[in-house]
């Protein structure tokens, strides 16, 4: 894997041949991602099954507030790379409000009050500030990615309180916490996905590609307050193909 | 006096940009808005019709359904949903083939939508507003509020079908049905052809009335 992602790195641009094919380390990619499935549905499916049916959803989402007040220095640094003071302001305010308030970020009080998390992350900032996302990147047990997103959680993972402040062992319980908190999250919703997808890593690529290019631009997903009407920030699709039928172009109107 | 003069000769000059503004953007408005508002409330229509039949008292699960999938097949263009889901592999199906793929898909999003039906637990979708697109296709924008989705995106592309505005792609979270769709049935045309996307498609639908409302599987109980 290093090799091909050294040749991503030296070779020729991404887009060059990003264009020609979305998905060129689809062989490895395609091993690994079987790997990952085998390891969920063997062990962390399992895992969070059992994590679900102990937990009442009150404690889940507590969990799922705490790790995510521990991951705010993280989006913050992220507001801020990307010259976002506005969105840095509602973040340091919720992990102020949160971490005391809120019982060491246990519960949302903040979000309570309107103040609403932002979602941005290293990998993101990257894409705003014009470095191509690369290849689509499987990557062991963490999953969906690409060569600037793969740097940039790394990235983030320093930046958070438990990757930063806290010592390596609690680190690692925290994070396990984490994954097995937010795979309970998705219990239904991967289950959905894997018996309706018709080549369930085509559909897992294709999701992930079009959400990330979607964060990158901050999308169509209208901020608090402003109206899309007229809004200027392109869709993150390819439309022109998109929307288009082949034999249109001909004059041939289907009439259905 | 001289300060008076520069004062007067600003305001001319502000006046003059104001009003060459205005002339500019009140055609731009005027041309942007009836584009958008047919879809917008098409969209609402829906929206509404929709919820209304979710919160109805005394429906069994069936007659729900039953009463969604008629809105759905009311306001979706599946016809053209499921031309732009094949794209260029279209043209590698005979006629009948089109059709048959139409009517499979169709029932196919019907099944694997329909079950969500039942998960409703009283949310509702907040329309943000909309956009003109190019082909005259109008995406409106619209957010769930409330329930395990809080603030999820969905946005929906319009196209005027006969002076009916219907839905032809489903962008969850970023996420457009067609664009995933598209990918996965190319990667499934490419290894087994026309036919075996068929005969998936039919193998799922079978399975979706097979076990229609299966009890969800509760580990240990």
């Amino acid at each position: 894997m290093l090799a091909t992602v050294s040749t991503w790195l030296l070779g020729a641009p991404a887009s060059s041949f990003a264009a020609a094919d979305p998905d060129p380390w689809q062989s490895m990619n395609r091993s690994i991602f079987a790997f990952n499935d085998t390891v969920d549905r063997w062990f962390l499916e399992p895992v969070a099954k059992a994590y679900d049916w102990a937990l009442p959803s009150g404690v889940q989402s507590m969990v799922g507030n705490f790790t995510t007040n521990l991951a705010t220095p993280a989006v913050l640094m992220n507001d801020l790379l990307q010259g976002k003071p506005h969105e840095a302001v509602e973040d340091l305010t919720r992990m102020a409000l949160n971490s005391t308030f809120g019982m060491a970020g246990l519960i949302d009080v903040a979000g309570a009050g309107g103040v609403r998390e932002n979602d941005e992350d290293l990998g993101q900032t990257l894409g705003v500030w014009g470095v191509p996302a690369g290849p689509y990147l499987v990557l062991p047990f963490l999953g969906p990615s690409s060569p600037r997103d793969a740097v940039g959680q790394v990235g983030d993972a320093a930046a958070t309180v438990h990757g930063y402040f806290l010592g390596t062992p609690l680190s690692v319980g925290i994070r396990a916490v984490e994954l097995v908190n937010l795979r309970a999250s998705l219990l239904d919703d991967v289950r959905d996905a894997r018996e309706a997808s018709f080549d369930y890593y085509v559909f897992v690529r294709n999701a992930y590609v079009q959400y990330r290019l979607g964060q990158v631009a901050d999308g169509v997903a209208p901020a608090p307050g402003p109206n899309p009407v007229g809004g200027a920030e392109a869709p993150p699709l390819d439309e022109d193909d998109l929307y288009f039928f082949d034999d249109e172009a001909s004059g041939d109107e289907d009439a259905n | 006096m001289q300060t008076d003069r520069v004062f007067e000769v600003a305001r001319r000059a502000t006046l003059a940009v104001a009003l060459i503004v205005c002339a500019i953007q009140v055609p731009l408005a005027a041309a942007a808005e009836p584009d958008t508002a047919p879809a917008l409330a098409a969209t609402q229509e829906a929206i509404d019709a929709v919820l209304a039949v979710l919160r109805e008292d005394g429906l069994t699960a069936d007659e729900r359904r039953a009463r969604i999938e008629k809105i759905a097949y009311d306001r979706f263009d599946f016809s053209t949903m499921s031309k732009l889901v094949l794209g260029r592999n279209r043209s590698r199906f005979s006629a009948e083939d089109q059709q048959r793929f139409a009517d499979l898909f169709r029932s196919y999003l019907s099944n694997q939508y329909g079950h969500r039906v039942e998960s409703y637990e009283q949310e509702s979708i907040e329309v943000l507003g909309a956009r003109a697109e190019s082909r005259g296709d109008v995406t409106v924008f619209t957010k769930v509020v409330g329930g395990e989705y809080d603030g999820a995106t969905i946005d929906y592309r319009m196209r005027d079908t006969g002076g009916t505005w219907r839905v032809i792609d489903v962008i969850i979270e970023q996420v457009s049905l067609v664009s995933n769709y598209r990918d996965q049935f190319g990667e499934v045309i490419e290894r087994e052809g026309p036919a075996g996307l068929l005969g998936q498609l039919e193998e799922k639908n079978a399975k979706g009335v097979a076990d229609e409302s299966p009890p969800p599987a509760a580990p240990g109980s």
